[in-house]
């Protein structure tokens, strides 16, 4: 009887480590979402999607007025760049670098006319947001909400 | 006659139940019946059963608690709102506080068109990282 509850106790041991193996291999692929903003002191409209982010951008900024542009939702994998347009000949380019247990490596950089506007490396938090912007558009100042879903 | 019977009765019956009710004569009783009549328990508490549901619990537990891997190489535009959730991102803070890392850390910067600047801003008391570039300008 221990013989056979040892070979079964083993056999769901497999069997869990072989339905969890992508786990092992979870180091290469991360979510990040991107939204677009531009933010001006033109007016006082708050248009987002995400009431949590307006909240954040009167704390955190002094503009009066923010615009939700788009959204990106980008299934990374590591060293593979996501390259998007954002508005008004502004570019994108995100990668994962890495992925360490909780928190991701990520590259975003902000192009524009073969000019670099920010090129920065994030380590962000899953769930953490970091604020990304400064380039000017018609619309206002552009702000990219970078977040590790 | 009969009155003696009735008297003797009571005499003896009071004097079993005393004994009876002597604490080394229960447990004494209570240890026959476990030796002699053992109580079967339900086929469950057996460690055959036992362990492997054990087992098996466990393996629920990692397919439907920890998260999957993505496994789709591709990029899509989202029109609704962002997954982060309101309960997901006070996690977040909460996580921060507990261990007074920040979320997020710029561990590199630079732009061709003007200087940058990292800050972070209070937000619940949890420091908000932002990353910010002047177009332009010069320091």
């Amino acid at each position: 009887m221990k013989a056979l509850t040892r070979v079964m106790c083993l056999s769901f041991f497999a069997l869990g480590l072989m339905t969890n193996m992508p786990l092992l291999e979870a180091g290469h692929q991360a979510r990040v979402v991107v939204t677009v903003l531009t933010a001006s002191n033109e007016g006082a409209d708050f248009d987002l999607d995400n009431d949590q982010y307006r909240d954040q951008l009167i704390k955190l900024f002094s503009y009066s007025s923010y615009h939700q542009q788009n959204q990106f939702a980008f299934e990374m994998n590591k060293a593979v760049r996501n390259h998007v347009e954002l508005l008004e000949g502004y570019e994108l380019t995100v990668t994962l670098q890495n992925r360490e247990r909780d928190r991701i490596l990520v590259e975003a950089l902000i192009r524009k006319e073969g000019k670099q506007y920010v090129n920065t490396v994030l380590s962000i938090m899953h769930g953490g947001v970091a604020f990304l912007g400064g380039p000017m558009t018609s619309e206002g100042a552009l702000i990219l909400v970078i977040e590790s879903a | 006659m009969e009155r003696d019977d009735k008297l003797i009765h009571k005499l003896y019956r009071d004097s079993m139940r005393r004994e009876m009710a002597r604490p080394e004569v229960r447990a004494a009783k209570k240890a026959f019946i476990r030796n002699y009549f053992e109580e079967v328990k339900p086929f469950y508490h057996r460690p055959a059963v036992m362990v492997p549901s054990l087992a098996l619990l466990g393996v629920l537990i990692l397919i439907f608690v920890f998260p999957r891997p993505l496994g789709e190489r591709t990029m899509r535009v989202t029109e609704g709102p962002p997954a982060l959730t309101t309960d997901a991102y006070l996690e977040v803070l909460d996580r921060t506080v507990d261990t007074g890392v920040p979320s997020v850390q710029v561990k590199r910067i630079t732009s061709h068109v003007g200087p940058t600047m990292v800050y972070q801003k209070l937000y619940h008391d949890v420091p908000i990282t932002i990353v910010w570039v002047f177009p332009g300008e010069v320091l």
